[in-house]
């Protein structure tokens, strides 16, 4: 058992990275070995001095494993490997008891380390899997502990069915789990080892805040990941069209994007406790879960407020939205929409002189800039180019071999076709040449609607880049020079998508309710609580209603699924409470017996003659009704005798004896109705 | 006896459970300080299965009825068999490992599983070191079921007074004479006398000294050849217990000595057939032999204590004379 849960231990380690494959199957060999020796009864235990000299061995690898620390390797991986190491020689060297227990220590340990860097679902199984071997394990210890110190023969371990019982403990145990978990205290943020299961992080392209080269959105969109997930509050929308943006760039050097030196300012919560990122009253609402990635919000381009944890944010002058410290688990806003739509937050910011730099134009580029755009106002120009470069070039994620050299203009007047970048750079580059104003910008267009839960996934194919361009008495407008046809677009729907959107369901909820579960969400459920014994009280007896459904109309935004309990459920609970302590009480309730007989037959006397005293005798309790009722003298002194029998003989009634008073008890109480 | 009350006595943390704690708060201190929710999963599971451990080790306890019948003769410093019937009221839980003592001198037995409503008899080797009237207040009832965690105790208490007999030693001065056997005058009861009583046919449990062996050769079958007893084969034990307090623990030792020494005669003597009086300061337990008598002189002893020094002699000049030396034996 012990070979096999060591085994079993390390298994997730190399999914998360923490060890390698290759660690995993020495470490698996050696455990096949030490079980087939134990299966085979040939296990021998290692001397010391051999296991000493192992330990030496050991040192050189050991000293060169943390010397990498220093230089950026990883520390747990240092710390496993030494882990498992130790595990194999103990086991190959068990001769006390304190050896098991200094094995179970390491496997522990190891256990530990693969729970705490996992964040796939499926450590639920490898956690179920060591739950009930554990089990197993110590029911199995204590028994054969306590069995040998009595000398009970091993054929008894076997009457006390303990393989049942681990299965009921263990779903006991689980059961209970759940509010404990709820329940633990939760002093910092969330943190999650990695950006966390099916999400994409920042690397991936979460915020491309580390530069852009023409072909990351290439790239980045050919992944499945998600990068944030957001519900509308109120009905659902059109979510096609809605763009987030993530970062603007502004230099082009060697085919990569850049952002110039642009100083953030600090952001404050406005006087109604949002934070304003624009002028103009709000109109819907979204929830947003963001994945752990970069310090930048994905923020629709029509957002004018934002209700965050943080106490303050940081927005450059292209209104790119970044949080003062980075995120370390996924993470969740709500935030206002301009009402009347269009993009809102950056209209008035003026150009800097990064948005006119053109050191990347060449010639031939100004003149089809100029030959494209023609006269009149910015904006009838910016539209002209980005109608040209949609109608003449075709959208592909294929680019086959490119002039690193300038790529751009081979885009322009060459292969002319490329995916979102090389159309938006082109444009940037053409306008600039032209002396407009305009950045590069990278995010996300559309979302994919899952209707199990009623949120929308932005995924990494979902990645888009496209233009803003100053438009003289407009401010800053978005331009997209992408064909429609090359644009992301939400899935086709059929049975793949329904598992691909159940999958991401059972993710999400994992990510939202287990993972990234923090002391905010326990704020909440003490608050539906206690909206929920509001709500009870004023189903049962009138009263104040709660507060949620006081700020339902017009107050602070309540989520889709965040909705107060309907008095369906709150019956349903109500009714299963009540079923439950029904049930605790019959349970509770003292077995039947000559004792209850004679108290109710004192009772049922006292009811209809006069009040009986417990102090009064049993003889005298019989005379007594004997003189009211004289037709119950048989059943009336069975009752006694057998009251006196139990109580003072401590003899034990018979099955068919306590039948028998029940018969006597109905018996009697039926003489004393007619005669009373 | 069954038990009234039961309560727990005894609730102590094991050296398994011990690192399960330890383990629990390293969980626990490395959850709260990284704030990673898996380790809050292992910890929120390993704090269910310590309350559900104790959940079970407390069911584990309950609803038991213990009933305890001890036997009818209990003699100091000799071991005795106490019955326990342990029945289980529950009618959910079936109970696992339970161990049963009765005191710190006496066995442990263990129940490894009690079903539904079941019910176990063991007997429970235990041991009264002192005579007279001894308390056994409780049965203890324990486990460590259902992980090794947690060692409960449960102490049924039974509040039994026993009477613990004298212990009956086999030293020479309890062993009757051999000149004791020889009586004076017939009885026309059946006992080891001279005199012939009758021939019969051998029946089971007769002593096979007394075979007639030529009258079984002669008629082919065993016949056994009774006795008269005789009458005065007679033991008076008395017995003066006017010794004032007792001062210290020689003394005390001795007044026990004596008190074990005449119950060691008076068991041995009836055992062969003599008719046994004790006469004490309490008082005079006439002559008489079987086995209620015997039990009767051996609760006597059993609750027998000095009494104040007293200038009269126990037994009076014309009450002396009644006994004559020859005729049997005084202990004092």
């Amino acid at each position: 058992m012990l070979g096999l849960m060591a085994l079993l231990a390390p298994l997730p380690l190399p999914f998360s990275g923490v060890i390698g494959w290759l660690a995993l199957s020495a470490f698996g060999l050696a455990m096949a070995l030490f079980l087939v020796r134990v299966a085979s009864a040939t296990y021998r235990p290692l001397r010391p001095w051999a296991m000493n000299l192992l330990a030496l061995l050991y040192m050189p690898v050991l000293v060169a494993e943390m010397s990498t620390w220093w230089r950026g390797h990883q520390l747990m991986r240092s710390l496993s490997h030494l882990i498992l190491f130790a595990l194999v020689v103990k086991l190959f060297s068990l001769r006390r008891e304190r050896d098991y227990w200094h094995s179970l220590l390491a496997i522990f340990a190891l256990f530990l380390a693969a729970m705490g860097t996992s964040v796939h679902p499926a450590i639920v199984l490898y956690l179920l899997t060591f739950l009930f071997g554990s089990l197993l394990v110590l029911t199995r210890f204590t028994a054969f502990s306590v069995l040998t110190e009595h000398g009970a023969p091993g054929a008894v371990r076997s009457r006390l069915d303990l393989r049942r019982f681990v299965a009921a403990v263990g779903a006991a145990a689980l059961l209970a789990s759940v509010p404990m978990f709820a329940l633990l205290p939760r002093l910092r943020q969330p943190f999650l080892f990695g950006p966390g299961v099916g999400n994409a992080g920042a690397a991936a392209g979460g915020s491309f805040a580390g530069g852009l080269h023409l072909d990351t959105i290439g790239s980045v969109r050919t992944g499945r990941s998600v990068v944030l997930r957001f519900a509308a509050i109120g009905p659902r929308i059109d979510a096609s069209g809605i763009r987030f943006k993530s970062a603007t760039y502004d230099r082009f050097r060697r085919n990569t994007w850049t952002r110039g030196q642009r100083i953030p300012d600090q952001l404050e919560r406005a006087p109604d406790g949002f934070f304003r990122l624009a002028g103009g009253a709000t109109g819907r609402w979204l929830q947003v879960w963001q994945s752990k990635g970069g310090r930048e919000l994905l923020l629709p381009t029509d957002t004018v407020a934002l209700d965050l944890w943080t106490p303050a944010l940081l927005v450059d002058d292209s209104g790119v939205v970044t949080l003062p410290v980075p995120p370390s688990a996924t993470f969740e806003y709500k935030l206002g929409l301009r009402r009347e739509g269009g993009p809102a937050a950056l209209d008035s910011r003026p150009a800097s002189s990064f948005d006119l730099e053109d050191s990347a134009v060449t010639p031939r580029m100004r003149e089809l800039a100029a030959e494209v755009m023609g006269d009149g106002s910015a904006r009838e120009r910016a539209r002209r180019l980005e109608s040209y470069l949609m109608r003449e070039h075709t959208y592909t994620l294929e680019l086959g071999r490119r002039d690193p050299a300038n790529p751009v203009e081979e885009f322009l007047f060459e292969s002319r076709s490329g995916h979102c970048e090389y159309f938006a750079t082109s444009m940037v580059l053409l306008l600039r040449s032209q002396g407009i104003p305009a950045r590069m910008v990278s995010g996300y267009l559309g979302a994919e609607h899952n209707r199990l839960e009623g949120y929308y996934m932005v995924r990494q194919s979902n990645a888009h880049a496209w233009v803003e361009a100053l438009v003289e008495g407009e401010g800053w407008r978005i331009f997209d020079p992408t064909p429609p046809s090359g644009r992301p677009q939400a899935g086709g729907g059929g049975a793949w998508q329904l598992l691909s959107q159940t999958y991401d369901y059972l993710l999400f909820r994992w990510d939202r309710y287990v993972l990234t579960y923090s002391l905010l969400d326990q704020f909440d459920f003490l608050v539906r609580a206690r909206d929920f014994f509001s709500d009870l009280r004023e189903l049962f007896g009138g009263g104040d209603p709660s507060p949620a459904a006081a700020e339902g109309a017009g107050g602070a935004p309540v989520a889709e699924s965040g909705a107060s309990p309907s008095p369906a459920w709150q019956w349903l609970v109500t009714s299963l409470i009540a079923v439950l302590g029904l049930l605790w009480l019959w349970r509770a309730r003292a077995p039947w017996s000559a004792t209850l007989a004679y108290r109710a037959l004192r009772a049922d006397v006292g009811q209809r003659v006069e009040r009986q005293p417990e102090s009064l005798a049993p003889l005298e309790v019989e005379r007594r009704v004997l003189a009211f009722c004289p037709s119950a003298e048989p059943e009336a002194r069975r009752i006694v005798k057998l009251y006196l029998e139990e109580s003072f003989a401590s003899r034990r009634l018979s099955d068919a004896e306590l039948a028998e008073l029940r018969a006597a008890l109905s018996a009697v109480r039926k003489a004393l109705r007619e005669a009373a | 006896m069954a038990s009234r009350r039961a309560s727990f006595d005894r609730i102590r943390i094991t050296k398994v459970g011990f690192w399960y704690v330890l383990f629990a708060l390293v969980v626990g201190l490395a959850a709260t300080n990284t704030g990673n929710n898996a380790l809050y999963l292992v910890e929120a599971l390993m704090l269910a299965l310590l309350a559900i451990s104790g959940f079970i080790s407390r069911r584990n306890l309950a609803a038991l009825r213990v009933e305890v019948a001890v036997p009818e003769e209990v003699y100091a410093k000799q071991p005795f068999s106490l019955a326990v019937e342990l029945r289980s009221l529950d009618r959910w839980f079936v109970k696992r490992l339970l161990v049963v003592d009765a005191g710190a001198e006496g066995d442990r037995r263990l129940v490894p599983r009690l079903g539904r409503r079941g019910a176990e008899e063991l007997r429970l080797g235990l041991r009264f070191e002192r005579r007279g009237r001894q308390r056994l207040e409780a049965v203890r009832v324990s486990s460590v079921f259902p992980l090794g965690l947690i060692f409960k105790s449960k102490r049924h208490s039974v509040d039994l007074d026993v009477l613990v007999l004298p212990e009956i030693v086999a030293s020479a001065a309890g062993r009757p004479m051999a000149v004791g056997r020889a009586g004076e005058q017939a009885s026309r009861q059946a006992g080891w006398g001279h005199e012939l009583l009758t021939l019969r046919e051998l029946r089971p449990g007769d002593d096979p000294r007394g075979i007639h062996w030529k009258q079984s050769a002669r008629t082919g079958r065993m016949v056994y050849m009774e006795r008269e007893a005789e009458r005065d084969k007679r033991l008076s034990i008395v017995f003066d217990n006017a010794v004032g307090e007792l001062v210290g623990a020689a003394a005390e030792a001795r007044f026990e000595r004596l008190v074990t020494e005449a119950a060691s005669a008076a068991a041995h003597h009836l055992e062969c057939g003599y008719e046994v009086e004790l006469v004490t300061r309490q008082g005079v337990l006439p002559f008489g032999r079987g086995k209620a008598h015997r039990l009767r002189i051996l609760e006597a002893l059993a609750l027998i204590g000095p009494c104040p020094r007293q200038a009269s002699p126990l037994i009076g000049r014309e009450r002396a004379l009644e006994f004559r030396p020859a005729a049997g034996r005084v202990a004092s």
